[in-house]
């Protein structure tokens, strides 16, 4: 994986929030959508902090949930490009 | 036609497009009278910005144009009107008024507009010595000529009475007014207390509240059952005379305040700037601000209405909070339970 700095959008938000149940959300402040996201999204999306490279957030990601290193990896990188091809994410930060 | 499906699907904009007022009651929310209203571009704006919001959300609008007094600013009054008219989702359109300046030029302009569904007057009392003390020599008259225009046009009409220490014992009265004037409804809402002097001088006890809001519940059951006129009770506290009416604020949930320089408030009464629409958008502030989502969630209130077994129908009112103890999350100072 290459060691890129990502951060999420300034077109975006990342809330969650406990009500009866914790709800995740990711919203888009400019048009308005509204995504709901699983606990698991909202932890990899959280990580993207405009600091720390993607391996260190993969790092931080496994040691978080502990699964099959070579499948968890596959699928990072899959919700990672997704993330980057809707511009959710954008290369750089700090 | 009132149709709960579509009222369901609501959201409500209280617009103060004008800042500008011939009165100056005592308990206004109001501290100054005299800024330059907006361009018909920046209204525009707004009102563009609330259009496209309802869009993106599926929801269809309910605005109320209000001020300072909309009728200090007819032509723009119009236009607005027109707009929202227009608007495919925008359906049920309100004005606020003192109802001091109504004549039948206005009147007739505003007849064609088939979505406007409501017009709501303030009276403060059921004479004109109640009623003046608190909005002014003349006011009175000025009002109830207002309503009875209004009524020969045909308009549904409503009375907004702001109930405080200085009008408490005529709230009765002011049905009977209602009635005679043959106004549509009526809403009772608690004033909220701006300053430390107007809790002093305005502020109602609980147990005068509770003995008050018995007296019109009572009056209630008497006058629906005899005439058309509807005594609204749909606020916070009301469910603590009767369970089965009353209702949870819609702050923070569907509905949202602008002011007349495009600053955002969740209420006109519980004034927090939250941001203002023409740096911020709508979405923004929706979706980030601490405020609001702290009004969403029920868990974080504080004092009685934390473990209060009527929170789902009630919630107490966060502006009066907010004004009294200092928390929108704290208890209704008024609550009696």
């Amino acid at each position: 994986m290459e060691n890129k700095v990502y951060a999420l959008s300034s077109s975006y938000s990342l809330f969650k929030g406990e009500f009866n149940d914790i709800k995740y959300y990711l919203f888009n402040i400019e048009d308005g959508s509204i995504y709901r996201l699983n606990e698991v999204s909202y932890d990899m999306l959280a990580l993207f902090d405009g600091k720390r490279d993607a391996n260190k957030v993969f790092t931080l990601f496994n040691d978080m949930y502990q699964g099959e290193k070579d499948t968890m990896m596959i699928d990072f990188k899959n919700l990672l490009q997704t993330w980057l091809d809707k511009e959710i994410l954008i290369t750089g930060g700090e | 036609m009132y149709d709960a499906k579509a009222v369901e699907n609501e959201f409500y904009f209280q617009w103060h497009f004008v800042v500008k007022c011939n009165l100056r009651c005592i308990h206004c929310y109001q501290n100054h009278y005299n800024t330059n209203e907006l361009s018909r571009e920046k209204m525009l704006f707004i009102a563009e910005t609330m259009e496209n919001t309802l869009k993106k959300w599926r929801k269809i609008g309910r605005i109320s144009l209000t001020g300072g007094e909309p009728f200090t600013s007819k032509s723009n009054l119009v236009d607005l009107i027109e707009f929202f008219d227009n608007s495919e989702y925008f359906g049920r359109i309100g004005i606020l008024t003192n109802g001091t300046l109504i004549d039948d030029s206005i009147a007739i302009k505003l007849a064609r507009f088939g979505k406007l569904s409501e017009i709501q007057v303030s009276i403060d009392g059921s004479n004109a010595r109640i009623h003046d003390q608190i909005r002014g020599t003349g006011s009175f008259l000025q009002a109830v000529n207002g309503i009875k225009l209004l009524k020969r046009y045909g308009f549904y009409v409503s009375i907004m009475f702001t109930l405080h220490k200085l009008n408490q014992n005529d709230v009765l009265n002011v049905i009977d007014l209602a009635n005679e004037l043959g106004v549509d409804a009526i809403t009772i809402e608690r004033v909220t207390p701006m300053s430390e002097n107007d809790i002093e001088k305005l502020f109602i006890s609980p147990e005068n509240l509770h003995e008050i809001y018995n007296k019109i519940y009572h009056k209630k059951e008497k006058v629906e059952k005899n005439s058309d006129l509807k005594i609204r009770v749909s606020r916070p506290l009301w469910t603590l005379i009767n369970e089965d009416i009353g209702g949870f604020c819609p702050v923070g949930f569907t509905s949202l305040c602008i002011l007349h320089d495009g600053t955002i408030l969740p209420c006109r009464r519980l004034e927090i700037p939250l941001g203002n629409i023409f740096s911020d958008g709508i979405y923004k502030i929706w979706y980030t601000s601490d405020v609001l989502w702290q009004i969403r969630n029920k868990k974080l209130l504080t004092g009685k209405c934390k473990e209060c077994t009527l929170l789902q129908n009630c919630g107490g009112c966060r502006a009066i909070a907010y004004s009294v103890n200092g928390s929108y999350m704290a208890e209704d100072p008024q609550c009696w339970k």
